[in-house]
């Protein structure tokens, strides 16, 4: 009977088979004097996937996010967004990409109506009436005569976004978004970066330092600590992971379902292909069991527990704090 | 006469300025159709979220704008598409573990019914339990079959291709097959060559391959022998040779038997029609392939072709 942990990173070489990946990084380091803020990070980011970046303060993903929209030039590593490397491809691919990082630059004494038609003279629209569904997604009124300065924070965050997709970018670079948004705000937001999603096929990269926040919006997970991307996977491989079960492996799983129906509760167990049954009950004697399914003569080949320590892991990630 | 040279210096230097203007214009113009026809390339092969940008007042802002209002409204319903598809499989996967543990389990309990009560069941009794078991047999292989292959056009059946002794690996699967064969009265001939004979393949995908090419022979064939035979094809090629003595495929079906759901005889009782299919797929992704060769009323060859290391890549 072995006890495993099962090893962390290994969703990640199938990231790099996939060729369609709008992201990718390799190497990507920043040194700031004797700080390697980012150091070593290998990003892969799939087409039309939301992909949550976690993280604590401090951990990288704002300047992982700086490098990827050439606001920064790395240290040493290469970025590549589209297939082109940034920065030096800024000019062609700032105009296909969103982003929400610090605050933009909005003039304080006119409405946010104005705010974002001066944006659109200067960098162009895709349609006629761009601002105006900007506005709408976002849940801001169009042509409203509050001036930017009176705006709440909340509000300000949504023009920030809606300016972030303005320009309907096929990526949207969004950092830490719901930040100074209140509950119905933060839920507004997070359906819609969903809806960008899955209606449009939008990619999307979004950081947080709260678990849950990433677990509701991600499909691909990254986990960025200290500098290093130490894990990157789906989220379904994370989840698969996060459960507690006993695989057993036997001959005759017919004959082993007899068994397993007078130890565990009728939908508490799962036959699989191969031979496998998982036991998701794991409060039960596990010796008894398997010493009347070798009894049996089911053919027992393997028995192993498997048991949640990632739970602990993101603990240790975020500093045990911030798991929500 | 100076009132003239000025108002005809007037005039060219506004004529200068109005052709500057809508010379810039027309360049912007030009850049604007090229950048436009790059982008609909870009869409056209498969980036459907591109966009291009334009400021509301430049001449071709409104085709601009046209164009990627065509584009997102496309772009949109391929989403949708790409999403019913998902949940198809989703429903698919979820299915296939709904419908195996009750099933697996039912087949466990008429099996302990038959082997623990059989004195106890009068004759009709043991003969209802037994066809309710055969039943259950074939409703799982039925469903087993089905789910692999939802599996395979998922592209979740990861294949580990490696070298390995297929001729040694042929001997495992036919001795499993021996009791089948002799069940059905059905000779089974082995060629297998002693040595070992090496290929590029995924031995869970062989098996499958070779079991659901010798099922498709006990079924349909119709044969009294079934021969199979394992060989070096020369080229780079090892070829297992699947070969019945049976009522062979007519020439039309010949054709599609590696079709989904494709079934050549119409009264046929048992199986899903999609064995040889999923064969042919699994063949396919390990860089092999899968043929077949009919004479009606002489016999069907199957022939499985692996691939191997050719002697001047090895060590």
């Amino acid at each position: 009977m072995a006890q495993h942990a099962r090893p962390a990173a290994s969703g990640g070489r199938r990231f790099k088979a996939t060729s369609d990946l709008v992201i990718e990084t390799r190497g990507l380091t920043k040194v700031y004097g004797e700080q390697r803020s980012v150091d070593g990070i290998d990003l892969h980011v799939r087409r039309g996937r939301i992909y949550g970046l976690l993280g604590r303060n401090g951990a990288g993903k704002t300047t992982t996010m700086k490098m990827l929209l050439g606001l920064t030039p790395p240290t040493s590593g290469e970025a590549k967004v589209s297939g082109l490397s940034m920065p030096d491809h800024a000019a062609e691919v700032l105009p296909r990409v969103g982003s929400l990082i610090e605050s933009p630059g909005f003039y304080p004494n006119l409405t946010g109506t104005e705010n974002l038609r001066i944006f659109a003279r200067l960098r162009g629209i895709p349609g006629p009436d761009a601002v105006m569904r900007a506005l709408q997604v976002v849940g801001l009124p169009y042509r409203d005569k509050k001036l930017f300065s009176q705006y709440s924070l909340g509000m300000k965050q949504r023009l920030a976004i809606a300016l972030a997709i303005m320009h309907d970018p096929e990526l949207l670079i969004l950092d830490e978004p719901i930040n100074g948004l209140d509950p119905i705000g933060i839920a507004e937001v997070r359906a819609f970066i969903k809806r960008l999603s899955t209606e449009q096929g939008k990619t999307i990269i979004v950081s947080s330092h709260i678990l849950s926040e990433i677990e509701l919006l991600a499909d691909d997970i990254g986990i960025i600590d200290h500098g290093h991307l130490i894990e990157e996977e789906s989220l379904a491989e994370l989840e698969e992971k996060n459960t507690r079960y006993l695989r057993l492996k036997v001959g005759d799983t017919g004959r082993a379902a007899l068994v397993l129906d007078r130890h565990v509760a009728a939908g508490t167990y799962r036959i699989l292909r191969d031979g496998e049954i998982r036991v998701f009950d794991t409060t039960i004697a596990v010796e008894p069991l398997v010493a009347e399914l070798v009894a049996e003569a089911v053919g027992v080949r393997e028995v192993t527990l498997y048991e949640a320590t990632l739970e602990d892991y993101f603990k240790r990630v975020t500093g045990g704090e911030g798991i929500a | 006469m100076t009132t003239f040279a000025w108002a005809l210096g007037a005039l060219c230097a506004l004529l200068a300025t109005a052709t500057a203007v809508l010379a810039a214009r027309l360049y912007r113009a030009h850049q604007q159709a090229k950048a436009l026809a790059a982008t609909l390339a870009e869409v056209a092969a498969g980036n459907g979220n591109r966009r291009l940008l334009a400021r509301p007042g430049d001449v071709l802002a409104p085709a601009v704008f046209a164009a990627n209002g065509v584009v997102a409204s496309y772009e949109q319903r391929l989403t949708e598409l790409a999403r019913h598809e998902a949940a198809g499989q989703r429903v698919m996967a979820s299915l296939s573990h709904d419908v195996r543990t009750p099933l697996t389990s039912l087949i466990g309990y008429l099996d302990a019914l038959e082997r623990r009560f059989a004195g106890e069941l009068g004759t009709d009794a043991s003969a209802y339990v037994a066809t309710a078991t055969a039943r259950a047999r074939d409703l799982k292989r039925y469903t087993d079959e089905l789910f692999e292959y939802c599996r395979l056009e998922a592209g979740e059946f990861p294949l580990t291709v490696v070298e390995f002794d297929v001729a040694e690996e042929m001997r495992r699967i036919l001795a499993g097959w021996v009791v089948r064969f002799e069940e059905a009265g059905v000779e089974l001939v082995a060629d297998i060559p002693d040595g070992p004979c090496c290929a590029l393949a995924d031995a869970r995908a062989l098996e499958r391959i070779v079991s659901n090419v010798l099922g498709n022979a006990l079924e349909h064939a119709r044969a009294r022998c079934v021969t199979v035979s394992l060989q070096r094809a020369g080229a780079g090629f090892v070829t297992i040779q699947v070969a019945d003595d049976g009522i062979g495929i007519a020439p039309h079906d010949c054709a599609r038997v590696f079709d989904r759901l494709y079934t050549a005889d119409a009264s046929r009782r048992s199986g899903s029609g999609l064995g040889l299919s999923i064969a042919r797929e699994l063949a396919r992704a390990g860089g092999g392939d899968i043929t077949v060769a009919s004479c009606v009323g002489k016999g069907t060859t199957f022939r499985i072709v692996l691939p191997h290391l050719p002697e001047t890549l090895r060590g």
